[in-house]
């Protein structure tokens, strides 16, 4: 029989619908009820986001022995392994945790038990699978371990653990996933944050996929489940980009909060974006602009600016990654933009879109500085040549460079390093150059 | 020539949204008291009179129509007490509206002018729709007859009934307003409610009122995905060139850049280039077409009107629905937008379907919300042709 009750939903949602995964204490879930395992290995998950759902065992993935196979063989035994606040070594504690782990499962075999009272399951809604994954603290370790301690702060005075914190600690907020999924990548790879805010009102599309971290196939359109009539091949149910950036991060790390905007930011959740809603959702530290509305992107730096928070917008064109800074809590009345005051900036925008395509690159000078066309680019701009697209022409690689870049300027940016000099560097990568 | 007395029945001065020139002079039109209306017509006769229906059909006149083309005709018949309403096929556009559905729904949006314009001089209206085979509603081509008849609008004095929200005072104001809306106003659902009412009272229709953020960015992506298809295929491009004017354009016809917000540059740029005149960058036709996406999004919500069915009798019904709709919102002071290219092209309307859960065919589809700059809601109103030039002799 068809399935036709397209409730298939691409959306973030509640925990445990949509594409937004449920994470249950296994201790607590083994005591409720709500996971429980038949003899034949079949897991039964009860949970009201849910329902009831018997899940096979090839829909069931235990992460636990191997997060700590991996921490053993990386984790260092020897006597530099980093001090943590009691004076025992990252090490000791390792040892302890899995030795622990151990006497667990050890009992839980001799008792018949599938799994023991320990770690988190993860229920992923969208592919019907249940994870069993480490404790918050040994799944986040596992996924810093291979940074070691390659960021510090400017004077090289904090310890691993404290640069840990302040990393974890810092909010940023990532308003256009396309590019700014990229800087979101590099930001959650070297950072590992427990919090993260994303907003994109956009949907994914497979021309985004030269530039799309993490898209894949099964993000470019829903299952025919999804259909209202299963044969009207017109009827492509999409996938938001926040909430598919938001799902397939949480799948690296399901601990981390995310905080998803899938109407993009808007006049009305602007403040909410920034400033956070108490006991609901944090403040940002940094903002990273990355939308293709010109209109928000002044008012985002307007109420940043508000806000005192810092704006950081990586701007790939052509073969050239541009990093802008706008340090708004150092620099409270600081300009708009790189190129112009904020009049000339306001006009150029007023100007543009009352439809007039010759202030486009007026207006792109104001915001990004008087040398941003270069190379291909440039040609694009000024109608040279032939033109494939008609949206703004973006290399793959450039945009991941620009993640790769944006995502350690973030993280020596919460760390407490300057920004460059004049807020601004231009990497160019057909040129091989940089230059502040 | 029939025509109306101008120091009767138009005012002296007009808003600031209606330019001085005789093209925009339908905007003038004036709301007659009862009293006034009634000392148009024939002394005590019951038929009303010539110069009665033609004031009547001078609201029709200031109807929404496809590209500004007014194609609808009137023929005024006192002795019967009706209005005939006739499409001029040489408005029907050949690229952008090949099975007249465009026009008729147009038709349709004179035809709800009449009606409530004649409600609010105490009148009462039946909408009588022909059935006419859909081959004969495209575009007229080589030299055949330009007028078939539509509809006829039978008038006779109301009984007693609900005083009228002063639906000719709205006609007078109503205007397309393509603009970014404020997404901070909410259309609240009684207003939602009334509207859904007024559609479902047509046989056949039933109105779709979408406020939710996917939605409205579904609508909008497939909004920009009906313009870029059209906008990227030649001869759409040069027939909306054609209607697209400069800001300057001395037509009684069509629809000027300033319309959409273009600037007297942009206007002329997008005339010439979608004529093929001189060549628009790809971007730019790309903007054009993000425009309507934003404006969806923006929208504090989005009207779908569905029908049964596809004829003409459900067109006009549609046409009907959709005026009286955006002259009740405007009661409420929301402005409304159309967005006929989600309607027109294939791929768009049926993943609408499959979107609104329905197997009726999407036929209008319109946002609604207030400007989120107010200068936007005082875009200057679209020009119309003489009144004398849409009434037709007597046909018979």
């Amino acid at each position: 029989m068809t399935d036709n009750s397209n409730d298939v939903s691409p959306t973030w949602g509640a925990a445990g619908t949509g594409l937004r995964p449920l994470l249950l204490d296994a201790r607590e879930a083994h005591q409720t009820g709500s996971v429980r395992y038949l003899d034949d290995g079949t897991a039964v998950l009860r949970h009201d986001a849910v329902g009831e759902l018997s899940l096979a065992p090839r829909q069931q993935v235990p992460c636990i022995r191997a997060t700590f196979d991996d921490l053993n063989k990386a984790l260092s035994r020897l006597a530099n392994s980093p001090k943590l606040a009691d004076g025992r070594t990252l090490r000791d504690l390792y040892d302890e945790e899995a030795g622990r782990y151990e006497e667990l499962c050890a009992e839980a075999m001799e008792a018949g038990r599938f799994e023991p009272d320990y770690g988190t399951y993860v229920f992923d809604p969208r592919d019907q699978v249940l994870y069993l994954v480490a404790p918050e603290a040994w799944h986040r370790l596992a996924l810093v371990t291979s940074n070691s301690k390659l960021l510090v702060d400017p004077d090289k005075s904090l310890s691993w653990a404290e640069i840990r914190v302040r990393l974890e600690g810092a909010v940023v907020g990532f308003a256009g996933v396309s590019v700014g999924g990229n800087v979101l990548e590099g930001w959650l790879r070297e950072a590992r944050p427990k919090q993260v805010k994303i907003a994109d009102p956009d949907w994914v599309e497979l021309t985004n996929f030269n530039r799309g971290e993490r898209m894949t196939l099964r993000h470019v359109a829903q299952s025919r489940a999804s259909r209202f009539d299963p044969r009207n091949s017109y009827e492509v149910s999409r996938t938001s980009k926040a909430a598919y950036i938001a799902y397939e991060s949480s799948l690296v790390d399901p601990y981390t909060e995310f905080f998803v905007y899938e109407e993009g930011i808007t006049r009305n959740n602007l403040d909410r974006f920034l400033g956070g809603e108490p006991g609901v959702e944090p403040p940002i530290d940094v903002l990273v602009e990355e939308m293709d509305d010109l209109d928000l992107k002044v008012s985002v730096r307007q109420a940043a600016r508000r806000h005192g928070v810092d704006v950081l917008m990586m701007s790939d064109f052509g073969h050239r990654v541009h990093l802008l800074w706008n340090p708004y809590r150092a620099e409270p009345s600081g300009r708009l933009g790189h190129g112009a005051s904020d009049e000339e900036l306001l006009a150029s925008l007023a100007a543009t879109k009352a439809g007039d395509r010759s202030k486009f690159p007026a207006f792109i000078e104001a915001l990004c500085g008087k040398d941003y066309a270069g190379d291909q680019f440039k040609d694009w701009l000024e109608g040279i040549g032939e033109q494939p697209t008609g949206s703004l022409p973006q290399s793959g690689a450039t945009a991941m460079a620009s993640g790769a870049i944006g995502g350690k300027e973030l993280a020596l940016h919460v760390l407490g390093h300057a920004p460059p000099r004049g807020n601004r560097v231009i990497y160019d990568l057909l040129g091989r150059t940089a230059k502040e | 020539m029939i025509d109306l007395d101008p120091e009767r029945c138009y005012e002296p001065s007009a808003p600031a949204d209606v330019p001085e020139a005789p093209q925009w002079a339908a905007w003038r039109i004036a709301v007659l008291s009862p009293a006034e209306f009634v000392a148009l017509g024939q002394g005590s006769s019951e038929t009303p009179s010539e110069q009665q229906l033609a004031y009547l059909a001078a609201f029709g006149l200031l109807a929404p129509t496809s590209h500004n083309t007014v194609p609808q005709r009137f023929e005024l018949r006192p002795a019967e007490a009706e209005i005939r309403v006739w499409l001029d096929r040489r408005a029907v556009l050949p690229d952008s509206d090949p099975s007249g559905r465009q026009a008729a729904i147009s038709c349709g949006c004179a035809i709800a002018n009449v009606e409530l314009a004649a409600r609010d001089v105490g009148l009462d209206a039946r909408v009588e729709a022909l059935e006419v085979a859909p081959a004969a509603l495209g575009p007229l081509e080589g030299e055949g007859e330009p007028y078939v008849r539509l509809a006829t609008i039978h008038l006779a004095r109301a009984s007693e009934g609900d005083a009228s929200p002063g639906w000719r005072a709205l006609m007078r104001r109503r205007k397309m307003v393509r603009a970014e809306f404020d997404r901070a106003v909410v259309l609240s659902p009684e207003l939602g409610e009334e509207l859904g009412a007024q559609v479902a009272a047509l046989a056949g229709l039933q109105l779709h009122l979408i406020a939710d953020a996917p939605t409205k960015l579904f609508l909008g992506k497939f909004q920009e995905l009906a313009d870029s298809t059209v906008i990227n295929r030649e001869g759409f491009a040069r027939e909306l060139g054609d209607w697209l004017l400069d800001n300057d354009d001395p037509s009684p016809l069509g629809m000027r850049g300033r319309e959409f917000g273009l600037s007297d540059d942009a206007a002329r740029r997008f005339h010439r280039g979608l004529r093929g005149e001189l060549t628009l960058l790809p971007d730019e036709t790309a903007g054009f077409a993000k425009v309507g996406n934003i404006g969806m999004r923006s929208a504090s919500a989005v009207g779908v009107i569905t029908v049964a069915k596809d004829d003409l009798a459900q067109r006009l019904a549609a046409g009907r629905a959709y005026q009286r709709v955006a002259l009740t919102l405007l009661r409420h002071d929301f402005v409304v937008a159309m967005h006929a290219g989600i309607t027109e092209v294939t791929a768009p309307n049926l993943a609408l379907r499959g979107r609104l859960k329905t197997r009726h065919r999407p036929q209008v589809v319109f946002r609604m919300g207030r400007p989120l700059n107010a200068e936007d809601g005082a875009r200057p109103h679209a020009s119309r042709p003489a009144l004398a030039s849409i009434i037709l002799a007597r046909r018979d």
